[in-house]
């Protein structure tokens, strides 16, 4: 392609403007964590004040505790089924393999505001409420296509003959699952586990129907103080928010590369 | 292997899925269908009179379900225009580049949507960079109000729609073959119309998957019309989780949820019907 002057700058301003839109505003919020007066940008000096004050905040640690806590089971129990449910329907072969992968995959086509209010609706008439389990279990149901898809992917282009090699010197159904097929979908599981924990850690619309006083998760605390303590400590937990997530993509990408966990949310 | 073994593996997460998945949306498509009593218990009797409430009243109609509809498409179209120029710009840089420009894309993914959509409320508040700008420029006398409306609604969606776009078109991008638009210039087309009417046409497909997925992210949006919106501006999903946790009326809230779910797999099925069709023009151009 013949490059004019022209045509150079035009690409330049693009790519500029295009990370700009991107990027820029979680860039702002984080230069406003330090500003010492207000939400306010360009800050009008410069403080870590605001990152002192979260320690005196009990709510916003409780919140981070249980985010972290709801984010490991939620990743433990997605991953471990999800695991095991697209082992199984690799293998399965009746005349139920499509529908039920339509089933295993159907949390991605509802609107998570569509699965939530169900599950509010149907706990609410039963009576069960304030139970830490149903919110384990709808931030499981929410995320566990992520891990039944990467498996999936990555059992096409398996090798039965790894595991058949295994039973045929011996080894018992389990221990061939154990030691043979399991090891060689690591590189699916470890990604499966890291997106399935930021899912949770990051939701908020299942959480919010569901949480209860004792489970308020990080997004819930944050959009109280957003209601009623508008200050740049609220920033400054951002920061953090925002530190963290690009620590976890930055050593995703390292470990096992972005390709295995496109598309969250 | 032995058929049992494979079903027992699939077992817990067909049973998760079912009892806390398959049979709540069952649920609320009956309580749909039911009525609310005077203190808000629920009557046994099936009638479709929240269907038509919600149908012939236009506070419902009009203001909720149709600008719902409407700012997703808007923010569908913007997510679409700026996802199309980041996938290109990725398309075309260094591949050692491109790892990077990929990585600052999913980025925003992996930040909780309250944190960005606070920086949006920073960014766009009136003391914000964009006002203290308007205002600098000479565009506003004083600090407009920016947040609290559609606009602002419909920006936080294109924010958050932009990163999947620019996935679903880099995908596609990538498997044009350049030699295409060099053979097109080779022959006199200007870059410019090299891109028009070969890498545009051929990159569809990709724009196609990229607006069913923008539209489908952003008319189930809820954090943002909360936030943006800031009780302002009606959504279905807002409308649906007030309905049922604020004004008790479970069923309407169902019909609310119901009627959502209808537009998005609606949309799902324009979609795979614009794909069948699009594979049988293409084939029909092959033949021809």
């Amino acid at each position: 392609m013949q490059k004019t002057l022209l045509g150079t700058t035009l690409w330049y301003v693009g790519t500029v403007l295009f990370y700009a839109f991107l990027l820029a505003p979680l860039a702002i919020l984080i230069a406003v964590s330090f500003n010492p007066t207000a939400m306010v940008f360009p800050p009008q000096g410069f403080t870590l004040k605001w990152y002192a004050t979260i320690l005196e905040k009990p709510d916003f640690l409780h919140a981070a505790w249980a985010s972290t806590l709801l984010g490991i089971m939620t990743a433990a129990i997605s991953t471990g089924f999800g695991v095991l449910a697209a082992i199984g329907w690799q293998r399965y072969s009746g005349l139920l393999k499509a529908p039920i992968s339509s089933l295993l995959m159907s949390p991605l086509f509802i609107p998570a505001v569509i699965v939530a209010l169900a599950l509010f609706q149907i706990l609410f008439m039963l009576g069960i409420v304030n139970n830490i389990w149903t919110l384990v279990a709808a931030h499981v149901v929410v995320t566990i296509p992520y891990p039944i898809r990467n498996v999936m992917a990555q059992m096409e282009g398996f090798d039965v003959r790894l595991e058949e090699a295994a039973l045929s010197v011996g080894a018992t159904p389990r221990q061939a699952l154990w030691r043979v097929t399991l090891p060689l979908l690591k590189a699916s599981i470890i990604p499966s586990l890291i997106i399935t924990f930021v899912l949770s850690w990051n939701n908020y619309t299942v959480s919010v129907f569901l949480a209860n006083k004792d489970w308020t998760t990080l997004p819930l605390q944050l959009r109280a103080y957003l209601q009623y303590e508008y200050e740049p400590f609220v920033a400054a937990m951002s920061t953090i928010l925002i530190v963290a997530s690009v620590i976890l993509l930055v050593v995703v990408d390292r470990t096992v590369g972005l390709g295995g966990v496109k598309k969250n949310n | 292997m032995k058929k049992p073994a494979n079903t027992i593996l699939m077992l817990p997460a067909i049973t998760i899925l079912g009892a806390f998945f398959v049979v709540p949306l069952i649920w609320v498509v009956i309580l749909s269908f039911l009525t609310s009593g005077p203190t808000g218990e629920v009557q046994n009797q099936l009638t479709v009179s929240n269907y038509a409430r919600f149908l012939t009243d236009s506070y419902y109609l009009q203001d909720l379900l149709l600008r719902t509809i409407r700012l997703a498409a808007i923010a569908t179209v913007f997510s679409v225009a700026i996802g199309y120029l980041g996938a290109f710009v990725i398309a075309r840089a260094e591949a050692a580049a491109q790892t990077w420009l990929v990585m600052l894309v999913m980025l925003p993914l992996w930040v909780n949507l309250v944190v960005r959509t606070l920086s949006l409320m920073v960014v766009l508040g009136r003391n914000g960079p964009v006002n203290q700008l308007l205002v600098g420029l000479g565009f506003a006398d004083r600090p407009l109000q920016l947040l609290y409306n559609e606009t602002a609604v419909i920006i936080g969606m294109v924010q958050v729609a932009v990163p999947f776009v620019v996935m679903s078109i880099f995908g596609v991008l990538q498997s044009i073959p350049r030699q295409l638009e060099h053979a097109a210039m080779t022959v006199g087309a200007t870059p410019l119309s090299a891109f028009r009417r070969v890498t545009f046409p051929l990159s569809l497909p990709g724009v196609l998957a990229g607006s069913v997925l923008a539209f489908g992210i952003n008319v189930e949006s809820f954090v943002v019309p909360i936030l943006l919106g800031g009780g302002r501006v009606r959504f279905m999903s807002v409308a649906a989780y007030e309905t049922a946790t604020i004004s008790n009326n479970l069923p309407f809230a169902a019909t609310i949820g119901v009627i959502l779910l209808i537009v998005t797999m609606g949309m799902l099925g324009i979609y795979q019907w614009a794909v069948r069709s699009a594979g049988r023009s293409t084939a029909v151009l092959q033949a021809s």
